[in-house]
This record gives C-alpha cells, sequence and structure tokens, in this order.
C-alpha cells in the first residue's frame, strides 16, 4: 500500500500530543545519540537520554538483523516491524523506525510486547501506561480470556475422564450386577420372563420351562399371548397405567400334571415412566390351593362339630322328657289308672322307650364327635385297655389273628372314659379290616410309647408328655386326595357303612381328652394311625379304674 | 450473564463452603451445567437461580450474599484475572469511579455478548460523589454495594454507602443512586 503523504495536508504534532500518542517512543540522531523518549519509557528505562541506542537494545525478531539505520532503510525496507530487546532488563519493544526529514533525526515508535498482564507488572507498568487508542488492553484482556478458557477446557477434561471413570466403574457394576441376575434366575424356583410390549419374548429362565412344561427352545422371538392363549392381555387397564396385574392360568400343556399357575405381569417403566416392557413371573399355585382347600375342610369340621353337638343337647334334653313322660305312662297303666286291655298301650309305650334309648346313643355319639360328651375321666393304663381289646370275645368282626402287639413295658397312664378309647381303637382297627381285605398276607401292628419329642414338634404339640399309640397297618391305604376328607363325618368310601361316623368319632374323643390324631397313609402300601394322648399327671391319686 | 460470573459464584462458594455445599445448591438450583464455562453466555435466570439457593442452603439473607460476591467479583475475580484492566481504572477509588463509566465498554471488546450495566458519575466533590447505576436487570443493587466495598478495600480507604433514590418501582426505569462518601 502506498500513499502519497506529500498530498495531504500536514499537521505539527506537538511533544505533548506526541508522547500521548507514543508514550513509549524513543528519537535519535544519526550517531545513534538518543535525544527524547516517551514518558512511560522513562518509568521502566529513566537514564537513557543521550545514550547509544545500539548499547541499550539489540534486534531480537527478525533474527540476525542487525541495528542500522542504514541497512533499515535500505536493505529491510520490507520487514514489517522489528522486535527490540532491551539488554540490561526483560524489556522487549515492538516497533518501526520512522525517519523525520523536518529534524533530521530518527524515531522509534511501538509498545513493550507483553503476553501477559503479569509480565506487564513485572515492567512496572499498567494499562494507563499505553495510550488510549492503543488496543495493547484488549489483546492482554483477550489472552486472560484465552488462558481462562484453557484452563476451563482443562477443567472439562478432567470431569469428563472423572464421568468415564465412573461410567467404567458403572459398566463393571452392571456387568457383575448382570451375571448375579442370570444366577439368581437360574436358581429360583420362579419363572421370569420378560417381553416387549406387544408380548414378543426375550428373556427367560429355566423356571418357565420347569412350571409350565413349554420346552426352553420354543420361547425365543415367539409371543407370550400364543403360547398361552392369553389373547389381549395387554390390554388390561392396570397394565396401561402401569400397575402390575395378577390372573391365574390353568395350565393344560403338561399332560400328566395338570397345573394352576399365578401369572404376575409388572411393567417395566424407563426413567421417564413410560412402560418399556413387562416382566412376567410365574408360580406354581397348585399345592397351595390343596393347602388352602385342607384348612377350609378343617374349618368346615370344626363348625360341623359344633353344631351338631347343640342339636345333640336339644334332642337330649327333649328324649329326658320323652323318658319323664313314657315311665309316668307306663306307672299309670301299672297302677290300673289306665285302661289298657289289650297291652297294646304299653307296647307303644315300650317300644318309644326303646326308640328314644337308641335315639340317646346316637346323640351320644355326636356329641362324642363335636368333643362335648360329659365322659368319665378316670385313669387307666393304655396297654391293659388295647390288650383287653384284643383278648375279648366282643369284636367278632375283626380278625385278631392278625394283629401283632408291641406294647411299652411301662404303664402308659392315660386319664378318661372306660369304654371311649376302646371304642376308638375298635373303629380304627374295623377301619383296618376293611382296607386289608384283598391284601394277600394282611397285618396290623400296635406300638405303644412315650411319644418322641421329635415327634411332637413335627406335629406341633410339645407342652407336656404324651403317650403315642401306633396302628399300622398293610392295607390298600388312602388315596391323597381323600386323605384329608377322612376325618368328614359324612364321608366314606363304603357304600354301605356300618360305622356312621367313624374317624370323626375318634377325633372327637381324642381332641375332647386334649390328644391328637395323626393318619399316615401311602395308597397301595397301607395306613398308619397315631393317636397321641397326654400322659396322666395326677398319677398318684387313687382314680384307677381298671 | 457470562459464565464467568455464574463460575465466580461458584468459586466463593467452595472456598467459604466447601464442594459438597456447592453441588447441593447446584443440586436444589436444578442446575444441569457440570461446570460453566467463562466465556459462554447463560441465561441470566441460572444466576439468579444460584444466588437463591445459596441463600436457601446457606441460611444467609439474598442480600447478604450479593454484597459479598460483590467483594469476592472485585478482589478476587478481577483482580486474579484482569488485575491490568482494575490497575488501569484509576490510582484511587475517586479515579476508578470516574472511570468506571467506560469500564464494561472495554469489558465489550471481548466479551462480544455482554449486556453491562451502564453507570454515570453526578455531584462529584472532593471526597464524595453519586453513582447512578443503570439496568434492565432486578435485585442487584447489592451487588454494587459489594462492589464499591470490594473497591474501597483495594484502594484501602472507608468508605460509607448510601442508597438515597431507586428506580422506578413500575417500570424499573431510571437508576439507583449510590451516595458515596470516602
Ligand atoms: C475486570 C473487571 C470486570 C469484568 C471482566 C466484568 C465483567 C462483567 C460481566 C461479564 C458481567 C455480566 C454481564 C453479562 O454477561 O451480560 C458484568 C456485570 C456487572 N458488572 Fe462487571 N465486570 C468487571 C468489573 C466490574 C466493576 C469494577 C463493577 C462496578 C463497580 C462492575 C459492575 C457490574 C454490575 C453491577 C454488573 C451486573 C449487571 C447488571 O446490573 O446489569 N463490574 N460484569
Amino acid at each position: 500500500m502506498t500513499t502519497d503523504y506529500n498530498q495531504s495536508q500536514g499537521v505539527a504534532i506537538n511533544n505533548i500530543l506526541f508522547n500521548k500518542l507514543f508514550p513509549f517512543h524513543v528519537l535519535f540522531d544519526k550517531s545513534y545519540s538518543i535525544i527524547s523518549s516517551g514518558v512511560s519509557l522513562l518509568k521502566v528505562m529513566p537514564d537513557i537520554y543521550q545514550k547509544d541506542i545500539r548499547e541499550l537494545f539489540e534486534v531480537v525478531l527478525p533474527k540476525n538483523i542487525e541495528l542500522n539505520v542504514d541497512k533499515i532503510f535500505d536493505d529491510y525496507k520490507n520487514i514489517d516491524f522489528y522486535i527490540l530487546k532491551n539488554k540490561s532488563s526483560l524489556l522487549q519493544m515492538r516497533v518501526i523506525f520512522e525517519y523525520i526529514p523536518e529534524d533530521d533525526i530518527y524515531a522509534i515508535i511501538g509498545i513493550p510486547w507483553v503476553t501477559s498482564a503479569e509480565e506487564l507488572k513485572d515492567l512496572k507498568l499498567d494499562l494507563s501506561d499505553f495510550s488510549s487508542h492503543d488496543s495493547m488492553g484488549d489483546m492482554l484482556m483477550a489472552l486472560q480470556l484465552q488462558k481462562q478458557t484453557f484452563s476451563d477446557l482443562q477443567e472439562y477434561g478432567v470431569m469428563l475422564d472423572k464421568k468415564k471413570t465412573q461410567l467404567e466403574e458403572a459398566v463393571k457394576l452392571l456387568d457383575t450386577s448382570e451375571k448375579s441376575l442370570q444366577t439368581l434366575l437360574d436358581s429360583t424356583c420362579l419363572g421370569i420372563l420378560m417381553t416387549d410390549l406387544n408380548g414378543n419374548i426375550n428373556i427367560w429362565n429355566e423356571g418357565v420351562q420347569n412350571i409350565t412344561g413349554i420346552k426352553i427352545d420354543d420361547y425365543d422371538k415367539k409371543n407370550l399371548c400364543d403360547l398361552f392363549q392369553l389373547e389381549g392381555i395387554y390390554d388390561n387397564q392396570n397394565l396401561i397405567s402401569g400397575q402390575r396385574y395378577e390372573t391365574k392360568i390353568i395350565n393344560t400343556n403338561d399332560k400328566v400334571n395338570e397345573n394352576i399357575i399365578k401369572l404376575t405381569i409388572s411393567p417395566i417403566t424407563d426413567l421417564n415412566n413410560s412402560v418399556k416392557s413387562y416382566c412376567h413371573v410365574f408360580r406354581d399355585i397348585t399345592n397351595e390351593l390343596k393347602l388352602e382347600s385342607i384348612m377350609r375342610e378343617n374349618e368346615k369340621s370344626m363348625a360341623v362339630s359344633l353344631l351338631t353337638g347343640q342339636i345333640a343337647h336339644q334332642i337330649n334334653d327333649l328324649l329326658q322328657g320323652i323318658h319323664t313322660n313314657v315311665d309316668e305312662a307306663i306307672d299309670y297303666i301299672a297302677a290300673d289308672l289306665v285302661k289298657d286291655e289289650t297291652g297294646s298301650i304299653k307296647t307303644i309305650l315300650k317300644n318309644i322307650d326303646e326308640q328314644s334309648t337308641l335315639i340317646s346313643k346316637i346323640t351320644n355319639s355326636m356329641l362324642s364327635f363335636s368333643g362335648q360328651q360329659y365322659l368319665s375321666k378316670k385313669n387307666y393304663d393304655i396297654n391293659e385297655l388295647i390288650y383287653n381289646v384284643i383278648h375279648q370275645d366282643d369284636y367278632q368282626d375283626i380278625d385278631k389273628s392278625i394283629i401283632t402287639l408291641n406294647l411299652s413295658h411301662l404303664p402308659l397312664i392315660m386319664e378318661g372314659d372306660k369304654k371311649a378309647f376302646p371304642t376308638c381303637l375298635i373303629n380304627i382297627l374295623k377301619n383296618s379290616s376293611e382296607a386289608l381285605v384283598n391284601t394277600k398276607s394282611p397285618s396290623i401292628k400296635i406300638d405303644t410309647y412315650v411319644a418322641l419329642e421329635q415327634e411332637l414338634i413335627d406335629e406341633d404339640i410339645k407342652t407336656s408328655d404324651y403317650i403315642c399309640i401306633r396302628i399300622k397297618d398293610n392295607g390298600k391305604g388312602i388315596k391323597t386326595d381323600n386323605l384329608n376328607l377322612i376325618f368328614d363325618p359324612f364321608y366314606t368310601t363304603k357304600i354301605k357303612t356300618t360305622q356312621g361316623m367313624g374317624l370323626s368319632f375318634v377325633q372327637g374323643y381324642i381332641r375332647q381328652i386334649g390328644g391328637h390324631l395323626r393318619v399316615n397313609s401311602s395308597y397301595g402300601l397301607g395306613t398308619t394311625v397315631y393317636f397321641y394322648i397326654p400322659l396322666s399327671t395326677n398319677i398318684n391319686q387313687n382314680t384307677f379304674d381298671l | 450473564m457470562y459464565g464467568m460470573v455464574n463460575k465466580a459464584i461458584q468459586q466463593m462458594v467452595t472456598r467459604d463452603h466447601g464442594e459438597d455445599a456447592w453441588e447441593a445448591i447446584k443440586n436444589a438450583a436444578n442446575v444441569k451445567e457440570d461446570l460453566f464455562l467463562s466465556n459462554t453466555s447463560y441465561p441470566d435466570s441460572i444466576t439468579y437461580d444460584l444466588v437463591d439457593a445459596s441463600s436457601k442452603y446457606l441460611n444467609i439473607d439474598a442480600e447478604l450474599i450479593l454484597i459479598e460476591f460483590g467483594k469476592f467479583w472485585v478482589l478476587v475475580t478481577a483482580m486474579e484475572g484482569y488485575g491490568g484492566l482494575m490497575r488501569a481504572g484509576g490510582n484511587n477509588l475517586k479515579e476508578f469511579l470516574l472511570n468506571l463509566p467506560n469500564f464494561h465498554t472495554r469489558v465489550s471488546m471481548v466479551f462480544p455478548e455482554l449486556i453491562p450495566p451502564t453507570f454515570e458519575v453526578h455531584n462529584i466533590a472532593v471526597n464524595s460523589l453519586d453513582l447512578h447505576y443503570i439496568t434492565h436487570r432486578p435485585g442487584l443493587q447489592n451487588f454494587v454495594v459489594g462492589l464499591i466495598k470490594g473497591l474501597s478495600t483495594m484502594y484501602e480507604v472507608e468508605t460509607e454507602i448510601t442508597l438515597i433514590a431507586n428506580r422506578d418501582p413500575d417500570t424499573g426505569k431510571g437508576p439507583d443512586v449510590f451516595r458515596i462518601v470516602w
């Protein structure tokens, strides 16, 4: 760029203005002797007046340049600017050289060259030492900002590093938790299966196969709804609103054992609470349901026994009335107060008396079943009672030759009614005999002993000592399904029963004396009945009755 | 406001109350940024939320926090980062305050998105002057008080600062006037 300065109108600049514009300038003459300098430069280099400029400064940039005005204005005239360095201090100046023909002198115009506010401070300078038009301040600020930005970035880097480590750790954790999840999935007896929103299966464990009976290879990419005939299950309002949903499936896939499965579907949501997949938990509840029904049966039989007791009491009261009336009627006839010429009234009354005695027996056994009969309480040795039953001729319908006794050598004293326990025993023996009808070498074994502690713990009765009477046959046994029904007063497997209330009477009585009855049976192998009866606590009193 | 402002708040809180306090405050203010970049412009609301959350978390009045922040800004942020610029602002408090109207102009040279406040000086006397502070931003009067207190410390003079006139409460227009006596 060339400007024809001769064409423009010159302005004479006074010293003060020149100084204000160029506070770091130096003027020197042809002999390199300094004539004057700017105020700000004087702050850094106070004694430069009349010194040789070449002794104070050297050119550091460009390289290998001599501080020689002839060369500067001739050979080096294409060089834009120079960096001069003060030989005795840190000061470096960014300058240009000018010739002032009016005074035949040279001028160095420039500013200290610094790249940070700190360097400026080292020179004991600040921004106010620069001319206002000079953008040194802006440059320093820009540089400061650059530094700041750089340190921000470093901070950013450190943070990213930290995040990266955290992420790596999280991934590791995820890895291990995935493994432990897998172990968990493998070890649980629950069936766990994940699907997408449309029921397409993507994860499952072996439990699903165990419970449903459907082979593992069948699952991949298959749809749950098709496998279990659950069309439209995902339209369920609970699931749509993100809540879990439970249903029961009767599973017929396993042809041998039909089972009942409880299926719980839980929606899995992401961080934004929108449902992303479904988790299905399969639980085989067949046994649970069975247990539940047993419990219900038990409760039912308790209720029935209570009701039976109440009815029996009322009938008994009425019978009492009938008896008294019949007795009185007979007395009247006997005293000839009433004519009974044919004797038919007497016969009718006798019939009434006999039938009411029969009813009385039935109500008694009803009361026994309900555990409410006021039976007499005396001490008996169980061994003796059993021995008597087996060796008396009374009970003809029991084949006593197949019975083996293994009675305890110690007397086992129970407190109760003289007849009730033998009745119970005979009840059981009758049942056994019937179960033994088609057995090749039938046998019934009767043991007595003081119940073992573990037995009692198993039976959940451990407050005191018990006698155990075990009656074991090798008959046809009872089907598992029927086992919980045998105490039902109206249950029977026999078409025609002689026994009426059978086992429920036995249970009623045993309960009444604080005992416990257990029946173990394997279908085809035989049945074992256990009586647990409390050992009498007042043996020393003279209450024996044999 | 530029990130350097939020960054300065962060520095002050961590210096006085520790890293955990800062994280808690940032969470309470619902600030998602992991860190602030000095040279990037952020919404003013972030700065206001940070001051609010600091006040609640540290149980210190927001006014007091702004005053402390003003001092911190002059004595730590400005002096450490832009010492040359600050020193160039004047040889004494009065000179600095007289130059203040130009101050952010210079800052704007390198922060092109700066929306700086405007300062005017009136009623200049030997040891007092009225500083008019004009801005569209609400509620930062105590920040100015803190800044002047910081400058007083920097120039080692005792000052008394009184807010003698407020901007129009309805329109928010007009200056807040501080009388500064030293
Ligand atoms: C080197 C020193 C300084 C720098 C780099 C600086 C920079 C800034 C920046 C970046 C902002 C935020 C505005 C935006 O980003 O749009 C700001 C605001 C502000 N500055 Fe400074 N500043 C400096 C010194 C000062 C001093 C000494 C004072 C006053 C005494 C001052 C008074 C203010 C005030 C009051 C605000 C709040 C904005 C408003 O009221 O609208 N600053 N400054």
